[in-house]
């Protein structure tokens, strides 16, 4: 894998694990959501995504986001 | 956790310190509403005081003084009328320093009404030469020395973490002074004050984990950030996923194996049941996260 390929890879894992709303894109529409990262989707990785737990996704996001309270 | 009775304590001290500050600073009290909305939305102090979630610094003179005797209610709703003005004026410096919270300089002369207000019940306890101001001025400044310690870090350290970020919430041990002054118990302080340092650990650690997101956007220095950075190579995000996670619960689970021990030299049942509580709740947390960070091993593999 080149280091571009990585580092792209890299980045649509960071936004897939903390990024709700493209959490839900993943989930709603796979290849969509590759395209809109630059990613090519092929026929293997659209059906591996096909059963995404996108609850699971999100709730991942959300337990890093900023909590109101005394600290 | 918190059982009736304080939560009416601290709803009582919440309304007096709104009613004192709306009387002799309205245009002060008008600002810190809007603060106040701005931090924590329509919750009022006191219900964020008691959330499960919070830093236990109400329950925890509750617990010391219910261990030595009959607890007084107005005793305690003078040490919540305190506790939530020195929290308050902890809260708008670490917000002004911090730049990227709620409040701005115009707020600083509420800082006069905080000040005066945390004092206040004090003066009325404990007369001019009272021992226990010698120990509310070694704890207030010393807070204050690790505030801005922490706040100059760049890189921290497990050390540095225990001796300056995770003291920063030791102006918890001044109601416990104050709990022991009042009942002519000084002995009981050392493993109570312990309790606090170890929670703090806890706490920080809590917090640097889960909040780490804000923090690396902030440009905040945390000890886990720091050792993210340590460990890794690439983008913390990276590590984080793969084991920066995993590190972090460990180093959770070190520092409440700790405080359980601590807790478990105390004349008092409630820090190890309060313990328990926070710990099956953490569990739930590292549960889900560890659901979601296996889907995201799954969509790692599928590209």
């Amino acid at each position: 894998m080149t280091d571009d390929r990585n580092e792209e890879l890299e980045s649509v894992i960071g936004k897939a694990a903390f990024d709700e709303s493209f959490a839900q894109a993943l989930s709603d529409d796979p290849a969509a959501a590759l395209e809109s990262v630059g990613i090519e989707p092929t026929d293997d990785m659209l059906e591996a995504l096909s059963a995404i737990d996108a609850e699971s996704l999100k709730k991942l996001a959300q337990a890093f986001e900023p909590q109101p309270g005394i600290g | 956790m918190y059982d009736d009775t304080l939560i009416e304590v601290a709803a009582e001290a919440d309304m007096q310190l709104r009613s004192n500050l709306a009387d002799r600073a309205p245009f002060v009290a008008r600002a810190v509403d809007a603060w106040l909305v701005d931090m924590f939305g329509q919750a009022s102090l006191s219900e964020v005081f008691t959330r499960s979630e919070a830093f236990p610094t109400l329950l925890i003179p509750w617990w010391l003084d219910g261990s030595l005797g009959e607890r007084h209610r107005r005793f305690h709703r003078d040490l919540a009328y305190s506790t939530m003005n020195g929290y308050l004026y902890i809260r708008l410096i670490d917000n002004l320093m911090d730049r990227d919270a709620p409040g701005d300089v115009t707020l600083l002369p509420a800082l006069s009404f905080f000040h005066l207000e945390f004092l206040e019940p004090y003066r009325r306890l404990f007369g001019p030469g009272h021992r226990f101001w010698a120990d509310l001025r070694t704890i207030w400044l010393e807070t204050a020395d690790v505030t801005l310690h922490d706040a100059s870090l760049g890189d921290v350290d497990r050390s540095t973490f225990e001796r300056v970020s995770a003291r920063k919430t030791g102006a918890a041990k001044i109601p416990l002074a104050a709990v022991c002054h009042y009942r002519g118990q000084l002995h009981q302080l050392s493993r109570w004050n312990e309790f606090v340092d170890g929670f703090g650990r806890w706490h920080q650690m809590h917090n640097d984990l889960f909040s780490w997101r804000k923090d690396l956007e902030h440009g905040a220095a945390t000890y886990f950030l720091s050792e993210g950075r340590r460990r890794s190579d690439g983008a913390i995000e990276d590590w984080f996923i793969e084991t920066g996670f995993d590190w972090g619960t460990g180093q959770l689970n070190e520092y409440m194996a700790e405080l359980r021990r601590t807790a478990g030299t105390l004349a008092a049942p409630e820090p190890l049941e309060y313990l328990d509580d926070r710990q099956q709740s953490l569990d739930r947390q590292v549960a889900e996260v560890a659901r979601g960070l296996a889907v995201v091993a799954g969509v790692r593999q599928a590209l």
